[in-house]
């Protein structure tokens, strides 16, 4: 009889098929089988995997808690990069209009700042999932900063937005927008003075521009470390409840020995097949023309 | 001249247990644990059992990763190297953490934090690696040598 390469392939199908039955079955039941189901198996073993289980879950809700607080100090560390670029723009342009002594170009500069603070006015009510990031606890509603053509308002709070992240650890997520307040209202401070062609002006409201850049600075810095902070912990909880579900599922295993012998045993024949199809298929005619 | 002992088919409750592993930074999850010891039983192997000496009825399951298909000995920070009182990563044995009910069904390894164990000295430490190609949860099928299968 002549075996051709689509019997070899379907021989090797079956095999890998039946080998692959075999071993879901036996990881079902590794899965399914445990000693411990109710509190009446086993009482002292029950109440400390459910202890563990519990532990389990308060991590969960932890990472659950920190990537929540990713996200806001995510949103606003992106949102205070983008300000802190603004910030330079509008450094450059007072710089180069306090050596421009035309009055026109200096207007013409004060409407360019206008049009860069109202782009960080839009920054500062940036929201994370509909929330304002900068505005303290106030979180909805009014927009947390507000231009009103002459002045910029903060009508936010400074209080902190927290969230549990371990047993004893409250973090805060949040910045809160006081505490860059300055470099909108000494960009609103150099667009009056270009206006008016003020020089002693001009010279303090680029001194308070470049201080309210060291603001935004700062708050960046408040936000990466709270970010690294949240990431670390995180970290450390993810390992933590890998360990715990490893101990959960070596605690509740009804014959563990068993289930690994059986495993080994299966996982051997299937890594089997797949080596001998994968050499199999690797044969063509060119293999016959040497 | 003495009987030979019996063979070890006729054990397969053997346990060896190594001396009390230190971990001066306890184990993410179980922190308040900081002694335990590494059990091998005939019948677990190649897996052996991280056991808390404080609550002997804690115990992880591990595989040494020297017989995987893997590179876990990672560099050793100053924390690292301190905790486990090595000089560098050779001097330590690294351990992948097993889940046996992994979701699927299937044996896992998380492989972003294996334990390393400082040879001759006992002490342990769980180390974060900073690899984002590392899984928690790497199907052990994945890891184990073709060499050894074939």
């Amino acid at each position: 009889m002549r075996v051709t390469t689509n019997m070899i392939q379907a021989q090797i199908l079956d095999s890998l098929t039946a080998n692959q039955s075999r071993l879901f079955e036996t990881q079902r039941q590794i899965s399914t089988a445990k000693a411990v189901r109710t509190s009446s198996d086993d009482p002292t073993r029950y109440d400390r995997a459910s202890r563990f289980k519990s532990l389990l879950m308060r991590n969960d809700q932890y990472i659950v808690n920190i990537e929540d607080g990713l996200g806001w100090l995510n949103t606003a560390g992106a949102a205070l990069g983008s300000m802190h670029q603004l910030m330079q723009q509008i450094n450059d342009e007072g710089l180069r209009s306090r050596n421009d002594i035309n009055a026109a170009a200096r207007a013409q500069a004060a409407s360019s700042i206008e049009s860069l603070l109202e782009q960080l006015v839009t920054l500062g009510n940036t929201d994370y999932s509909g929330k304002f990031v900068f505005g303290g606890t106030i979180t909805q509603g009014a927009d947390p900063f507000s231009f009103d053509g002459v002045t910029v308002s903060f009508n936010g709070n400074s209080k902190d937005i927290s969230r549990k992240v371990g047993e004893n650890t409250i973090m805060a997520i949040n910045v809160t927008g006081d505490t860059f307040l300055t470099a909108l209202a000494a960009t609103v401070d150099l667009r009056d003075a270009l206006l008016a062609d003020d020089d002693t002006a001009i010279d303090a409201a680029i001194g308070a521009i470049a201080s309210g850049m060291d603001d935004i600075l700062t708050a960046s810095s408040i936000e990466g470390s709270a970010s690294r902070r949240l990431e670390l912990t995180k970290d450390n909880l993810q390992v933590a409840s890998i360990n715990l579900k490893s101990y959960i599922s070596q605690a509740e295993d009804v014959d563990l020995s068993e289930a690994i012998l059986r495993f080994n045993s299966q996982e051997l024949g299937l890594r089997a097949a797949l080596e001998s199809s994968s050499r199999i298929q690797r044969i063509s005619i060119l293999d016959f023309i040497r | 001249m003495t009987e030979p002992g019996p063979s070890p088919k006729s054990e397969p409750q053997k346990i060896e247990i190594s001396d009390p592993i230190v971990f001066p930074a306890g184990l993410p999850g179980f922190e308040s644990h900081r002694q335990f010891t590494l059990e091998s039983r005939s019948e677990l192997r190649p897996f052996l059992l991280l056991r808390s000496l404080d609550d002997s009825e804690i115990a992880l399951p591990l595989i040494d990763c020297r017989l995987l298909r893997v590179s876990a000995r990672p560099e050793l920070t100053d924390k690292a190297a301190q905790l486990l009182g090595a000089k560098n990563a050779t001097e330590v044995a690294p351990f992948f953490v097993l889940n046996m009910d992994a979701p699927g069904g299937s044996i896992t390894a998380n492989t972003s934090a294996p334990i390393l164990i400082t040879i001759g000295k006992s002490r342990g430490f769980q180390v974060l690696l900073d690899n984002a190609e590392l899984k928690v949860d790497e199907p052990l099928m994945n890891l184990v040598p073709s060499g050894t299968r074939a």
